[in-house]
């Protein structure tokens, strides 16, 4: 295979595209994205990846001129591919899952804090943790808007990928990004307020806790 | 009302230590995380100062550290790379 520099690959790739310099960027695709998948996806990861890397090539092809040569050439096309992969397998994942069984799927409707029996906190640790912990129920429950509240479970607690969300509410991923952020803004806001702690305080708290 | 669980509340309680005033999007960190990648892997500086709007992104976002896990397996970067953008 040639080693190619950045300009040398955008030439190769405009029209008329150079055969050779496709397939060797359809070798490095294929070759990447099976160090990423195979620990990742059960089945058949070649037939998978072979897929995923002519999906990613077309759209190399299609966003060829937004390169901007700050990377490698096959760092850029790699990130490609690991986005057309990832998006597809989420998709898949979750396309018979709604929004609603993953809000209402909860591992106990009634908030009781196991942190109490934590055998490594200290009593008045514990007390402080609960309290922490119970702030941010009662300020989720008050201070968000049902939107941001959904949006929150979904994706802390139900695992669902942000695109996933997106697509049930209607928005896409970065107006979703902004929807959570919104609303972590507003909690963290509240939260300092109302405890009079600060973030260092927060986290020396909950300090070598799983979380 | 669903409520969040005992470990999301953890977590959140964390994230939201976490928060900045300021935050990239996800399209912002796709678009500079293989220079990002490749700064922490080629770089002179040490990776631990390089692109903090990217790495506190990457470190708050679940899908795109996702993402940029797979990358680094992708590019065969090295294992401790992974490390220095952990889950908040």
């Amino acid at each position: 295979m040639i080693d190619r520099t950045n300009q040398e690959w955008m030439e190769a790739l405009r029209d008329p595209i150079s055969s050779e310099a496709l397939e060797d960027l359809r070798i490095i695709l294929v070759r990447g994205l099976k160090a990423s998948l195979s620990s990742r996806v059960k089945g058949d990861l070649d037939s998978l990846v072979e897929d995923f890397a002519q999906d990613a090539l077309m759209k190399v092809l299609k966003s060829l001129e937004t390169f901007r040569g700050e990377s490698r050439f096959t760092t850029w096309a790699q990130k490609i591919a690991i986005h057309v992969a990832f998006t597809e397998l989420r998709r898949r994942r979750w396309k018979d899952i709604s929004l609603q069984d993953i809000i209402e799927t909860d591992d106990g409707s009634e908030y009781t804090p196991k942190i109490l029996t934590d055998p490594t906190a200290t009593p008045e640790q514990k007390t402080t943790q609960r309290s922490i912990l119970e702030m941010v129920q009662t300020l989720i429950d008050e201070e968000l808007t049902d939107r941001q509240r959904d949006a929150m479970l979904a994706v802390l607690q139900g695992g669902m990928p942000l695109s996933e969300v997106a697509k049930h509410l209607g928005t896409n991923r970065n107006a979703l990004y902004k929807l959570i952020f919104d609303a972590r803004q507003r909690l963290q806001r509240r939260l300092y307020e109302t405890s009079n702690l600060t973030a260092q305080d927060v986290l020396a708290i909950f300090e070598d806790k799983q979380v | 009302m669903s409520h969040m669980n005992e470990n999301t509340l953890k977590r959140l309680v964390k994230l939201l230590a976490h928060t900045e005033d300021k935050e990239i999007d996800c399209e912002e960190c796709y678009n500079r995380v293989d220079v990002f990648i490749e700064m922490c892997m080629f770089g002179e500086d040490p990776p631990e100062g390089v692109m903090p709007a990217v790495r506190h992104h990457l470190e708050v976002c679940d899908c795109c550290r996702e993402e940029f896990v797979a990358l680094v397996d992708a590019l065969d970067g090295c294992e401790s790379l992974k490390d220095l953008v952990k889950e908040s």
